[in-house]
């Protein structure tokens, strides 16, 4: 630039013509420089924009990941040992919009080819609705993922999903339950803790122990098929903590396939269905009078003639008619005793045992399927009197299990749970009967194996004790004779009970071997012993000796018994 | 004033470069990032595929059929039923050698076929052995 210097009088001095011809330049030239610094500025303005104020027009990764993500999904399931028995895989499902897609014919046949089960009109029709979003197909494998992927048609995309997987199959089905399409809990703990395990992350840690509920299913289904039973019930319960260590109905169903599972095969026996469970109640009445203290162990009562009231008669299956003490009762099961038993304690008195050992309530489990009980409105003797030997109160299998933990384990009452409790000291209980009550049914379990109805539940070592039942099955007003419910329910090892068995078969058929007896001594006993054999050493208990000294604290006096009378057909 | 505006400029393309360098980077952390992301979320299916895999192969009825027909096993009985102390306190007082040892237990576990009480014989005697010796 070219400025004029006023104090040199020697300066050059442009004027005229020249002098607007470099004002003009000189405006051109500002004019020019302004504009490109403003340009300048612009795009330093976007550079920091950019760089700094990040737009999240523009995303740099076609699928972001973030942390959320990560985490989703259902927790799983295991059993007390840590064993997978409930899983959520990853899984794509495939949808579509279908205003993007061009040639809607097309994409279906393309599609049809990758999917070839897959109902070419109705995804025609689906490809033509006028919606953004249509399921196409849920739960792709990874190799049709990638089949898709390479028809290369723009309107479908994948949705990442997640997919209830049991990898143990039927086993514990009831327990577990299943999940819709949408992995929502419909059955068993699974819906039960349904809200627990969309939220939570932690696993979800059962009191059921895999292998137990593998030899139970097992023994059971044998068991059903050889007396060709219409289904089955089995539980294993730790007397001490009260979690269920196996939890069986049959027959039992695939959770994997939610869709094909019948609705009859749903139903849970052992929790929601409600039997009159016949002489394992025995156990209840004769607990009650030994604690209330109206007979001792070595009392008895006259059964020579069957108890006549109203219109019934109440007789034994098999009559001794005689004098029989307390553990002959209890033994050959006899009926005219036990209502002779529960009489005498009266009916107030036996109401409030019954309503104590939870029987008038559904049990407390974790479980949505719970049958209420069928108690008779007005308690009247008559009542009392069939109550005492299992007819006329129907109550579910776990009650029936819950019941008998209390009365061996030391006479407390404990809630079942199928939760894994984390400490191994027990939770609090409910006194029902006193230690010595308790120890005195131990040993009248015992005789009942060792001499009584229930030998074939015996397992050499472990020291079964139980108690047999054999009911018949309501059908409209009366009992259909052939139609049985029979059970057994027993306790090992009977010195210091650990766990309690039940197995249940409804209608069992007698066969040859039984030579037609389809009572619980001849089809459930067995279930039990076996089942007891197997589970025991994986249970962590050692076998009792013959000769040690716990057997002979078992041991009980039973007066007038002949060895005539010990080959008693099972009751 | 010359030397100010020199530094000033300096100073200005220097953060102008610095901040093209950090941003640069940041955008290959956040790449990075992402990756492993992706990568965690890979093998987390993975794993629970593989879960569900050996949970699935661990199926108690497979193993049974399984240890029955590979391994020749069976049910224990109760007699069968025995800690490592008291097989050695049984098999103590006679016992010199480790194939007494063998023999003695042979004994102790009731009917056993020919085949399977070599094989028993063959796993048990080292560790009777070890263990004697430890003691």
């Amino acid at each position: 630039m070219i400025v004029g210097r006023r104090n040199n009088p020697e300066s050059i001095r442009i004027e005229g013509d020249h002098k607007t011809a470099i004002e003009t330049g000189r405006n051109r030239l500002m004019v020019a420089g302004a504009l490109f610094s403003a340009a300048f500025l612009l795009i330093g303005v976007r550079v920091i924009d950019v760089s700094i104020f990040r737009s999240d027009s523009e995303p740099r990764y076609t699928r972001g990941v973030t942390k959320h993500e990560k985490n989703v999904g259902r927790a799983d399931i295991t059993d007390r040992n840590g064993v997978l028995l409930a899983t959520s895989l990853n899984t794509a499902s495939l949808y579509a919009n279908p205003r993007l897609v061009l040639d809607p014919e097309q994409a279906a046949m393309k599609l049809s080819i990758v999917l070839p089960d897959i109902d070419v009109k109705a995804i025609e029709k689906k490809l033509r609705s006028d919606r953004g979003f249509v399921w196409l197909r849920r739960h792709l494998t990874p190799r049709q993922q990638y089949a898709v992927n390479r028809l290369g048609i723009p309107a479908l995309n994948f949705q990442r999903e997640e997919r209830r997987m049991y990898p143990l199959g039927p086993l514990a089905s009831h327990v577990l339950g299943y999940t819709d399409i949408d992995n929502r809990g419909l059955s068993g703990v699974e819906r039960y803790f349904d809200k627990e395990l969309r939220t939570r992350q932690r696993n979800l840690s059962l009191a059921i122990d895999i292998r137990a509920q593998h030899v139970l299913e097992q023994e059971l289904g044998a068991a059903m098929k050889k007396f060709f039973a219409i289904g089955a019930a089995g539980l294993i319960m730790d007397v001490n903590t009260g979690e269920i260590v196996a939890m069986s109905s049959l027959p039992g169903f695939d959770p994997n396939h939610p869709g094909a599972i019948a609705e009859e095969l749903r139903f849970n026996r052992t929790t929601l269905g409600v039997y009159e469970m016949g002489s394992t109640f025995k156990i209840f009445t004769t607990a009650m009078a030994l604690d209330a203290g109206t007979v001792t162990l070595g009392g008895g009562y006259d059964a020579t003639n069957p108890i006549r009231v109203a219109r019934f008669v109440i007789r034994d299956y098999h009559a001794k008619k005689r004098w029989l003490s307390v553990p002959e009762i209890f033994m050959y099961s006899s009926n005219i005793g036990t209502v002779k038993m529960a009489l005498d304690v009266g009916i107030a008195g036996h109401r409030k045992f019954l309503s104590d050992l939870g029987m008038m309530k559904p049990v407390l489990i974790e479980l949505s399927e719970t049958g209420a009980p069928l108690s008779p409105n007005r308690w009247r003797e008559i009542n009392t009197m069939t109550i005492s030997f299992g007819h006329g109160l129907a109550v579910s299998p776990l009650h029936l299990v819950a019941g008998v933990s209390a009365i061996v384990n030391g006479g407390i009452y404990r809630s079942p749970t199928l939760i894994k409790r984390d400490t191994n000291t027990p939770g609090p209980g409910k006194r029902i009967i006193s230690l010595e009550t308790s120890l005195k049914m131990r040993r009248l379990m015992r005789l009942v194996v060792d001499k009584g109805t229930g030998q074939k539940a015996a397992a050499p070592g472990f020291l079964v004790g139980g108690k047999t039942g054999t009911a018949e099955k309501v059908s409209g007003r009366g009992y259909h004779r052939k139609a049985l419910i029979s059970s057994f329910v027993a306790a090992f090892p009977m010195n210091k009970p650990r766990y309690v068995v039940l197995a249940m078969l409804e209608e069992p058929k007698g066969t040859k071997e039984t030579f037609g007896y389809a009572t619980g001594g001849w089809v459930a006993a067995p279930v039990v012993g076996a089942v007891v054999r197997r589970i025991a050493p994986v249970l962590g208990l050692r076998p009792v000796k013959a000769d040690e000294a716990s057997r002979e604290i078992l041991a009980i006096e039973v007066p007038k018994k002949s060895d005539r009378e010990r080959r008693v057909a099972a009751h | 004033m010359r030397r100010s505006t020199f530094l000033w400029c300096v100073l200005g393309i220097s953060v102008v470069i610095g901040l093209f360098v950090i941003k640069h980077r940041v955008q290959e952390l956040e790449d990075r990032l992402h990756t492993l992301n992706a990568e965690i979320i890979t093998d987390q299916d993975a794993t629970q595929v593989l879960q569900a895999e050996w949970s699935y192969l661990n199926q108690p009825t497979r193993l049974e059929a399984l240890s029955k027909r590979l391994l020749g096993m069976e049910l224990p009985d109760a007699e069968q039923n025995v800690t490592m102390e008291e097989l050695l306190r049984k098999a103590e007082p006679e016992a010199g050698v480790g194939t007494d040892v063998a023999q003695k237990t042979a004994k102790l576990t009731p009917r056993p076929s020919k085949a399977r009480q070599k094989t028993r014989e063959g796993w048990l005697s080292p560790i009777l052995t070890k263990l004697r010796k430890s003691q």
